[in-house]
């Protein structure tokens, strides 16, 4: 099965963030629109140019992409909402580069917004009764897994709350980050505990926010006036739901081990060209779990690698440079955008104050609750000169 | 669509665990809806009356919930008899460890307000 993106070269040209912040009055409408003419003007474009849209969101309901359409102009184009839980901005931009690798669309945008409302999943709806319903929120979700992760590496809670340090330290340096922060290790340990040892710094807050990407063909490169120097080729695209457990009762990498070596596989690249990593880190436990089943870092090598500041902005390879869920924040329909905006911002050497060095290769990977996973692999246009 | 999730035998409390007819697949909570594993309808589906007996995967205390007082602890266990899956519900349990063995107990006055928790299993620890 040939993929779509062998066929035709999809771009980043245009990234656009509206920053994450705590709930507050704002309109999902304000804070898309800031995003999405942002990105407009990173790419040197107009919205006339676009040929589709993409609206990433889990919370605020029907009818969000043709609202905020409809302020930019009424051209026409076709426009659709996309939901996939945390990863339906990722699920938003994947779509909008499927359009232009499959030849319906030259420039497409992807936007992900979102307030924090909390409506009630469909997962819940299968009524389907357990011995513990009502009383297991993510927190306690992932406060077990954190548990269960502390005993089979016989590593401390100290070991494992580095990665909300490292990443409270990038966030520190983000504009857009909800938490602009740095914190020390007796910090993040700090009460309020929250669920088993998760206390508030090591779970990602409560947030609202926007991103917009613009994504173009080299048709599409023609129309509008960004340099080429700063467009970031998409190098692959997977989404995946979760495979069927195997002989283990619990294996919370086998989703993103899946999808990583398919998105390898379609980028021609491995895991040692990664040089920044944007992952889904609403918990610190996920960050060692995903690099490892990404094979990032070597299994049962993760905390190490973070101890020995391997996973820094400036050192192996950069994990989460923009605060990553834990600091930059999760308002769930941006977030997978904000990620994609990271690392193009990254790999066009435009992270200011966070920069890391030598960028050529990114990927972002997303989990949705369900469950479902989305990664992508960009590239500089550095690398390919 | 509601399952019984447990039964009182002789020899102690029993968890119901989901099983295909069709390829062996198990699981938990049941559920009539399809076989996660081969696709197979709900007349392959059946509860099968598992021991509650087993060990602690995992646990963890909660500390803040917006409905429930705090504290209370949720487990993760593996059953002896299914060992491949793991239960979540409650644990009663003073000094829990991961490997622990526990057993399950039904609480409550009434049928009706009746609860499963896992407990400490002194039994099996000599």
């Amino acid at each position: 099965m040939s993929t779509p993106l062998q066929d035709r070269t999809v771009y980043v040209v245009g990234v656009g963030t509206h920053p994450y912040h705590r709930p507050d009055g704002r309109t999902y409408v304000s804070m898309g629109l800031d995003a999405m003419r942002s990105a407009l003007s990173d790419a040197q474009a107009a919205w006339l140019d676009l040929d589709a849209l993409h609206v990433g969101s889990g919370k605020i309901g029907m009818a969000a992409a043709p609202t905020l359409a409809r302020f930019l102009g009424r051209t026409g184009l076709p426009v659709v909402q996309v939901e996939s839980a945390s990863a339906s901005g990722s699920v938003a931009f994947r779509q909008a580069v499927l359009d232009v690798a499959g030849g319906t669309a030259d420039l497409a945008m992807a936007v992900g917004v979102d307030k924090a409302e909390f409506p009630p999943d469909a997962v819940g709806k299968a009524e389907i009764a357990g011995l513990a319903d009502g009383l297991v929120e993510f927190t306690t979700m992932f406060a077990l897994k954190t548990q269960r992760f502390l005993h089979e590496r016989s590593a401390s809670v100290e070991d494992l709350a580095q990665v909300a340090v490292k990443n409270h330290a990038n966030g520190a340096l983000n504009p857009f980050a909800q938490r602009q922060k740095a914190r020390t290790l007796e910090e993040v340990l700090a009460p309020p505990f929250i669920s088993g040892p998760l206390t508030r710094l090591q779970c990602t807050p409560v947030g609202e926010g926007a991103a917009a990407v613009v994504v173009a063909s080299e048709e599409g490169l023609r129309r509008i006036g960004v340099a080429r120097s700063r467009c970031v080729k998409v190098l692959s695209s997977v989404h995946m739901s979760e495979p069927l457990r195997g002989q283990a009762p619990v294996d919370d990498g086998a989703a993103s081990r899946a999808a990583s070596r398919a998105a390898y596989e379609e980028a021609g690249v491995g895991p040692d060209d990664v040089d920044v990593v944007e992952l889904h880190d609403a918990f610190t436990v996920e960050e060692p779990v995903y690099l490892e089943a990404m094979g990032i870092c070597r299994p049962g090598e993760a905390l190490a690698d973070l101890g020995r500041g391997d996973l820094d902005i400036g050192g192996r390879i950069a994990v989460s440079p923009s605060g990553g869920l834990l600091a930059m924040g999760h308002p769930v329909g941006p977030t997978g955008i904000g990620q994609v905006s990271e690392v193009v911002r990254q790999l066009r050497a435009e992270a200011e104050g966070r920069q890391h060095p030598g960028a050529r290769t990114a990927l972002t990977q997303m989990v949705g609750v369900g469950g479902v996973c989305t990664i992508h692999l960009l590239q500089s246009a550095a690398a390919r000169d | 669509m509601t399952e019984a999730l447990w039964a009182t035998y002789e020899n102690g409390p029993h968890l119901m665990v989901g099983r295909c007819q069709g390829c062996g697949y198990r699981f938990h909570p049941p559920q009539q809806y399809g076989c996660e594993a081969c696709g197979a309808t709900d007349d392959s589906l059946e509860s099968i009356a598992v021991p509650a007996r087993g060990e602690l995967f995992s646990f963890a205390t909660v500390h803040l919930h917006p409905t429930e007082p705090t504290p209370f602890t949720i487990a993760l266990t593996t059953l002896d008899d299914a060992p491949e899956i793991v239960i979540e519900s409650r644990l009663d349990h003073a000094e829990p460890r991961i490997g622990g063995r526990v057993r399950g107990e039904i609480r409550g006055d009434s049928p009706d307000d009746a609860v499963f928790c896992f407990v400490d299993d002194e039994q099996e620890q000599s």
